[in-house]
């Protein structure tokens, strides 16, 4: 399955996600996406943007010891939830998600962590 | 560990009043206010020969009365904790027809917030004038209105960074790093320490960092950085109104995030 079949398949299984994105985070790039409706580069590039940075959160690069190096992220507005993942710290490739406030969090986590892994194998 | 919602519950359960102190960082637990209006005044009404009764409570009021044969004969003293609190019938020398209700009302503020009060009796400096008639104990205990008609101080609403994270299950370690309650926390002192340390040194920096998600800063925003699941721990920051608040978040605490969240944004 290559990377867009994943998102589809993320995108068609959860009701809750707009959009599904794979993106190279060190350059602040989208390089796929699946989503529920026509949406336009800007916001792509938008989202990717805010992924990056919801792991620059001062609290964590301050460098705390409260929490391990993360790999998660998530930014909750008025316009929804916007998930980000990658495998480890220092991966720039991530997967981002645009989802209602109904998301089912650990499904999603568990598809996402699955696909993230398959995209580091190929 | 216990929150403080559960704290308060229990509290009600038992028909105790509560309420948070002035900077939302205890739960107290009030005294009842009327039964230890009741109590001073039964002492009053056991006191026979010429004594000095000063009052005091757990909270710090001190109360002084002149006291012969079951009647009040003067207020010699008022110091209430933390107020410049006075009565102007010190030293009047009192009287049913004037002096009934004030008197009432000056030995209800004494007792306010009380879970105890305590006398000593002492002989009084100079004679009094046994003919004044004063007030009577015994009249006293008649007017004293109903014990939960004292006037009890309004439960106050907890702030909203404070309600929102005494009200998600799970997080116990916390600190509101900027705005109202700045410095208000619960937790582990290790762990607290350990936030006051990121407060300090990236207060500022934590209002940039939210601000990149939502173009009004009066919008409620948080972020949740960390590992998700797993048992692992994540970072809660979040901004609601001026307070900026930050937590531990262990990962069976981040659905009731996202739906305390929600809840904000419908």
């Amino acid at each position: 399955m290559s990377i867009s079949e994943h998102l589809d398949a993320i995108n068609s299984a959860f009701d809750s996600v707009r959009i599904a994105a794979f993106a190279d985070l060190s350059v602040q790039l989208v390089l796929a996406e699946s989503t529920k409706a026509d949406i336009g580069q800007e916001l792509l590039d938008e989202l990717c943007i805010q992924a990056a940075n919801a792991f620059e959160c001062p609290a964590v690069s301050a460098g705390t010891s409260l929490i391990p190096p993360p790999v998660e992220a998530i930014i909750m507005t008025d316009k929804g939830i916007l998930l980000t993942l990658r495998t480890t710290e220092f991966s720039p490739n991530a997967l981002i998600f645009e989802c209602d406030y109904d998301i089912k969090l650990k499904d999603i986590l568990t598809m996402a962590r699955d696909t993230l892994r398959k995209a580091g194998e190929a | 560990m216990i929150q403080s919602r559960d704290i308060i519950k229990r509290l009600k359960s038992l028909g105790q009043k509560s309420r948070f102190n002035r900077n939302n960082a205890r739960i107290i637990a009030s005294g009842n206010p009327g039964e230890n209006v009741k109590a001073l005044l039964q002492e009053i009404n056991e006191t026979i020969l010429a004594r000095a009764l000063e009052f005091q409570t757990d909270t710090g009021a001190k109360l002084g009365l002149d006291v012969i044969g079951r009647r009040v004969l003067h207020i010699t003293a008022l110091q209430m904790p933390n107020e410049g609190e006075t009565s102007p019938l010190i030293g009047e020398l009192l009287s049913e027809g004037d002096h009934l209700e004030q008197f009432i009302q000056t030995i209800s503020l004494f007792a306010k917030d009380a879970n105890e009060v305590s006398v000593i009796a002492s002989m009084p400096d100079q004679a009094f004038d046994t003919s004044a008639v004063g007030l009577q104990a015994g009249h006293l205990l008649k007017n004293i209105p109903a014990s939960n008609e004292v006037k009890e101080p309004a439960i106050k609403d907890a702030s909203a960074a404070i309600a929102i994270l005494t009200g998600i299950p799970g997080i116990t370690e916390w600190l509101i790093a900027k705005g109202d309650d700045a410095g208000v926390n619960s937790g582990d002192s290790k762990t607290i320490t350990e936030l006051e340390k990121v407060a300090e040194n990236t207060a500022e920096t934590l209002d940039h960092y939210l601000d990149q998600f939502t173009a009004n800063p009066m919008e409620p925003v948080a972020t949740v950085v960390g590992t998700l699941s797993d048992n692992y721990d994540s970072i809660l920051c979040f901004r609601i109104n001026n307070q900026l608040g930050l937590a531990v978040a262990p990962s069976d605490s981040i659905p009731s995030i996202i739906d305390t969240w929600r809840n904000k944004n419908n």
